[in-house]
């Protein structure tokens, strides 16, 4: 608990290291590349140009999620990375993909996170000033030693982020340069709390990461990642399904705060799986997140709502479960300002 | 409130996010119609992506339709279309720095 709670507190105040989990994938330039990424992707990847990345979604023939992606365009190449453990993503890239050579490269690159407010200290001690000046969703090549990196500037905190790619061979020299930055402690999110802590802080900002804040075969209307989505597009996959969905929908998922602090161990857990949102007697949603935000003191979470009764600023509803009512109240998200919004990369 | 007066401030805050939507469109150019906004996306960053010029026009344009004034500390206030119009509603409702209760 104790490594825990350091952990949390360097994310939201300093920063953590951390090792992202993603499959890679390289893809040759070109005008089928694109083409055919722009097909699979539902975001705008015509808007890609060298050094921006994309962070976009790839939905199934039904408009449902598959996967949340980023799509890196090079010079000569593109990378996409997908999450680490989904197993259906792979059968949809070699399906739309098929007529462009693909090469998986993720055993032979490494990644290490970076993120916090002042995660870009770190990343400049290592990398060099010009990270200083990289905007959001855009990425650098540099080197550390003699070795090639990649560095993008992205992160799922709500925090200032980075992720360093590096060659395997080249992650040990990679580690010891950032074990000689001593400004501050960098704290490691270690494989025991990985999970769980990036739930929480992806949660708190709703950031959409997959299998933490979204689950695969869900809507990305109910899901609220329309931005995720170019629906000027001609075509991709789900794109006729998503048309139809933008205006008949059922479900919206709305930030939830609890207002009963003193929950039992039992009552988390079961509100997790069974808790049921109410107003009076009428039953208008299910609860699908439910943590303790160490930020904010208390519970907060996600509620699947019926469409008619998901909105923010209702203190109304109370979640049931078993006999016991647990009053709590819908909210604007992300649930607070990060303090990197605070702080200025020089 | 009873469920029916849920009801009332529901269709209130469906009218106000829709009209914020719009004015979002309008003001800025977006090829975009209300639907295709989220309520809960940024509206900064990753989200619509907009930027600090984006903001100013943001704050005018909020300040003419609603007739709140938004202080100069209060840019917070527009990370997400929510949040603008929780802040228009607690402004409505005299709360005068137009945060959440």
């Amino acid at each position: 608990m104790e490594h825990r709670n350091k952990v949390y507190w360097a994310a939201r105040e300093k920063a953590i290291m951390f090792y992202p989990k993603f499959r890679i994938y390289e893809f040759p330039e070109g005008e089928e590349t694109f083409q055919c990424l722009s097909n699979l992707v539902a975001g705008r990847v015509f808007y890609l140009e060298p050094n921006k990345m994309l962070h976009s979604l790839i939905l199934d023939e039904d408009g449902k999620i598959v996967d949340i992606v980023y799509v890196m365009m090079f010079e000569d190449k593109f990378w996409l990375l997908t999450s680490y453990d989904n197993p259906k993503v792979k059968s949809y890239i070699e399906k739309v993909m098929s007529g462009v050579e693909i090469t998986e490269l993720t055993d032979e690159w490494k990644i290490v996170g970076i993120e916090g407010p002042y995660s870009w200290r770190v990343v400049k001690s290592i990398i060099s000033w010009d990270i200083v000046g990289l905007p959001y969703l855009r990425f650098l090549e540099s080197q550390i030693g003699d070795n090639e990196v990649v560095v993008t500037r992205s992160g799922i905190t709500g925090e200032y982020g980075y992720r360093i790619f590096v060659r395997k061979e080249a992650l040990e020299q990679a580690l010891q340069k950032i074990s000689e930055f001593e400004e501050f402690d960098l704290a490691e999110v270690t494989e025991d709390i990985y999970d769980e802590m990036f739930h929480l802080l992806s949660a708190e900002v709703r950031f959409p990461t997959y299998g933490y804040m979204v689950d695969s075969g869900g809507s990305p209307i109910a899901y609220e990642l329309r931005w995720m989505i170019d629906f000027r597009k001609e075509s991709y996959l789900g794109k006729e399904k998503i048309e139809k969905m933008k205006f008949e929908y059922e479900k919206r998922l709305v930030g939830i705060v609890c207002e009963e602090k003193d929950l039992s161990e039992d009552e988390v857990k079961n509100i997790v799986q069974h808790g049921k949102i109410y107003i009076e007697d009428l039953h208008v949603g299910e609860v699908k997140k439910f943590l303790y935000s160490l930020k904010l003191g208390r519970y907060i979470g996600f509620g699947l709502f019926n469409k008619e009764w998901g909105y923010a600023g209702i203190s109304e509803y109370y979640i049931k479960i078993n006999d016991r009512k647990i009053n709590m109240k819908t909210v604007s998200t992300p649930f607070f300002v990060t303090e990197s919004n605070n702080v200025t990369i020089e | 409130m009873g469920i029916e007066e849920v009801k009332k401030y529901i269709e209130k805050r469906k009218k106000l996010l829709h009209e914020v939507k719009e004015l979002i469109i309008e003001r800025l150019g977006l090829d975009l119609i209300p639907e295709e906004i989220d309520d809960d996306s940024p509206l900064f960053g990753m989200g619509l992506g907009l930027d600090s010029v984006d903001a100013l026009d943001l704050v005018v344009g909020v300040e003419d339709k609603f007739g709140v004034q938004i202080g100069e500390g209060e840019l917070l206030a527009f990370r997400s279309v929510n949040s603008l119009v929780d802040y228009i509603l607690n402004k409505e409702g005299g709360n005068e720095d137009g945060t959440q209760e």
